[in-house]
């Protein structure tokens, strides 16, 4: 057991994150060629303008089952939402928010591009933290408003009159999964203009936008998108009851800042809070790219169900240092 | 072109949009002629629904000059018949007619191929019954195949109208387990129908009806499930075009539906327009028999199928602005990170200093 946990923390978890990526992206956007079915409560941009997906980004069926009547709520179809809701629940809690890190096609393709800006050779951006403490609640908005319009469809809000249908996806219509992971599978129709309403024209012209910057971001910010991802947001709100937890035992935690240098989405306190245990913030994706930098003995450790799965240790780090001096 | 095509005259060209040449194009005037003549055109181009005919066809509102024109609800009708993704526990089907005969039959093929007979009842707006569609256990989660079979004799002929109408009832908040399940997904038919329309590609896997104008529309004629070459298969759209050609040996025909949506204003596009089409078969036999008493020494068999679609997506969307607009917010975006970092460059902080001095 010991010789297996010695392997474990002395791996290279980036290296196996790659592959991990690879086999998650082949599985949710092309699984639907081998006939499997994930459903639609997936916490992960599994986009389901992809035909081919093996199972659809939660958001959408969100979406589509906030869209009714207050008083349907009660009735049956608020059953299916609570079923949806439930589920999505459960599959978050299984790998908690390794869902970004490890599994969502969106997440993988930014990764992809960063590895293109490295391989040129140009050095990446990071946001101030005033930056980034401003930002990050754009995330927040995003979630409101992704429930909140397509609640307006169906009821007046506030004795507002309700929304045009169009807005029933609009957070879809803007997100740069639908444009981008449906060409990964041939399908460029998303990338046009849809100019059969004011409203269509607006969100889509909106989600061109979005893509374009989208694709300039992720070149020179790791995870350029990650901190506006309603997704995140949402998922954050069940972080706490995950089964795979990220822990910090801030007495043996040096504030060499090691962790927060190569945390992607360039959390802080990663590296800062010396007294939470539960460090997971709502911007961490779990990647576990911080337990492998860190060099102090057991003070950052990844366990599911209370199992460590992966800890910081020093001759993991060394390990991990030799081989990267070897290599490059 | 393919050979099926040829022969169903489906594709069209710019010299020829509608698909018809020379003998095909006289035959069909004459046809127009005769329809005209006999009242059996079965499109008001005007109303853009079935006028009567001697068509049987199946409706989920009432037919014309019933429901709202005495009162009733159509507006919540009209609702129910857009609601596929909305289900509801029990759909109500009409038909055109009211001169249905005493052995009128109504029958239901659920989506797992279980059968049931249908109640027609009578009322204020006609003929009509009832489908269950209460989710219990997945048998009704998918394409219902319904049915109304009209069986009279008259002038020593058996006349057998059979109206079909496909009807998907799914909500994707039931889930899509059905979603690989091929024999769920293909259309179904019933051996005992006299004349059937079969339509294969109308839906997509999670049930969502798929048909866009400038689609090829191809359906298949069984009789008694077996194909029926030779039938007379004609598609006429709610605007009023219409287009007659004959099955094939397999019983098959298509036709390319034509784009027929133009509002004067751009403003006024609605991406969900629905346009109708019914395709309807007419088969002629020299079958003879006695019918409930009745000798008869030759059979006209009618069947119906309605349908739908929607504006193709090309007429309503833009790669050029899309791409347009990716492009420069890619740019504006790279140029303003680029900008960026130049600016936050600073000069190198060493000493200089003149070692002459």
């Amino acid at each position: 057991m010991n010789a297996v946990k010695r392997f474990l923390n002395n791996g290279d978890i980036n290296r196996f994150r790659f592959w991990f990526q690879v086999a998650a992206f082949g599985l949710l956007i092309y699984g639907g060629f081998l006939a499997v079915d994930l459903g639609n409560s997936l916490p992960a941009f599994s986009c389901v303008f992809a035909e081919s997906r093996a199972g659809a980004c939660y958001l959408y069926p969100l979406q589509h089952q906030v869209n009714m009547p207050w008083a349907q709520f009660l009735g049956g179809r608020g059953v299916g939402f609570a079923v949806g809701l439930a589920t999505f629940i459960l599959f978050f809690i299984l790998f908690n928010k390794a869902w970004c890190g490890y599994a969502c096609p969106l997440g993988t393709v930014q990764d992809w591009v960063s590895k293109v800006r490295t391989a040129l050779g140009i050095r990446f951006s990071l946001y101030s933290e005033r930056t980034f403490r401003r930002l990050k609640g754009i995330k927040y908005l995003l979630l409101a408003l992704l429930v909140l319009l397509p609640l307006g469809i169906s009821n007046s809000l506030v004795g507002a009159p309700k929304l045009p249908h169009d807005l029933a996806t609009a957070y879809c219509m803007i997100c740069p999964g639908r444009t981008v992971l449906p060409i990964f599978t041939g399908d460029i129709s998303q990338l046009a203009i849809d100019f059969s309403s004011k409203t269509m024209t607006v969100l889509t012209g909106l989600g061109m936008a979005i893509t374009g910057i989208f694709f300039a971001g992720s070149f020179v910010k790791r995870r350029f998108f990650c901190l506006f991802c309603p997704m995140s947001a949402l998922q954050y709100a069940f972080s706490k009851a995950g089964l795979l937890r990220l822990t910090k035992i801030g007495a043996k935690c040096t504030r060499c800042g090691n962790c927060s240098r190569v945390c992607d989405v360039g959390i802080r306190e990663i590296a800062d809070d010396v007294t939470s245990k539960n460090i997971v913030q709502d911007d961490c994706m779990m990647c576990f790219k911080c337990v492998a930098a860190c060099p102090e003995e057991k003070c950052l450790t990844a366990s599911f169900l209370g199992i460590p799965v992966y800890e910081a240790t020093v001759e993991g780090f060394a390990n991990r240092a030799r081989r990267r001096n070897v290599h490059g | 072109m393919t050979e099926g095509r040829a022969k169903g005259g489906g594709m069209r060209s710019e010299e020829d949009p509608m698909g018809l040449r020379g003998k095909q194009m006289d035959s069909l005037l004459m046809l127009f002629a005769v329809m005209l003549t006999f009242g059996m055109f079965p499109f008001s181009a005007a109303a853009g629904r079935p006028t009567t005919g001697d068509m049987l066809v199946l409706s989920e509102t009432p037919p014309a000059g019933h429901g709202a024109a005495h009162g009733g609800n159509d507006g919540r009708r009209r609702e129910q018949g857009h609601a596929e993704h909305r289900a509801t526990a029990e759909r109500t089907w009409y038909l055109n007619l009211h001169d249905l005969h005493d052995d009128a039959e109504a029958a239901i093929m659920r989506p797992d191929g279980s059968r049931a007979a249908g109640a027609l009842s009578h009322g204020r707006d006609g003929w009509s019954f009832a489908v269950d569609t209460k989710p219990l256990d997945g048998s009704r989660d998918g394409v219902f195949n319904l049915y109304v079979i009209d069986r009279s004799v008259g002038g020593g002929v058996l006349t057998v109208r059979a109206a079909k109408a496909y009807m998907i009832n799914h909500s994707c908040g039931w889930g899509h387990k059905y979603k690989f399940d091929e024999e769920r997904i293909r259309p179904k038919h019933d051996r005992s129908i006299p004349l059937e329309i079969v339509a294969p590609d109308l839906w997509d896997r999670n049930f969502h009806s798929k048909t866009m104008s400038g689609d090829v529309l191809s359906v298949r004629v069984l009789r008694n499930g077996a194909p029926a070459p030779g039938a007379t298969v004609s598609f006429t759209t709610g605007s009023g075009w219409t287009k007659t050609i004959e099955a094939d040996e397999n019983g098959k025909a298509a036709v390319q539906l034509i784009g027929d949506y133009y509002p004067e204003k751009w403003s006024l596009f609605d991406a969900r327009k629905r346009g109708t089409v019914l395709v309807t078969a007419r088969l002629e036999t020299p079958e003879q028999g006695v019918y409930r008493g009745s000798a008869y020494s030759g059979t006209r068999l009618v069947a119906t199928l309605p349908w739908r679609y929607i504006p193709q997506r090309r007429d309503y969307t833009s790669y050029l602005y899309g791409l347009g607009i990716g492009v420069f917010f890619f740019t504006a975006a790279a140029a303003g990170i680029y900008t960026h970092r130049e600016r936050r460059k600073k000069p190198c902080p060493e000493v200089t200093f003149d070692e002459r001095g």
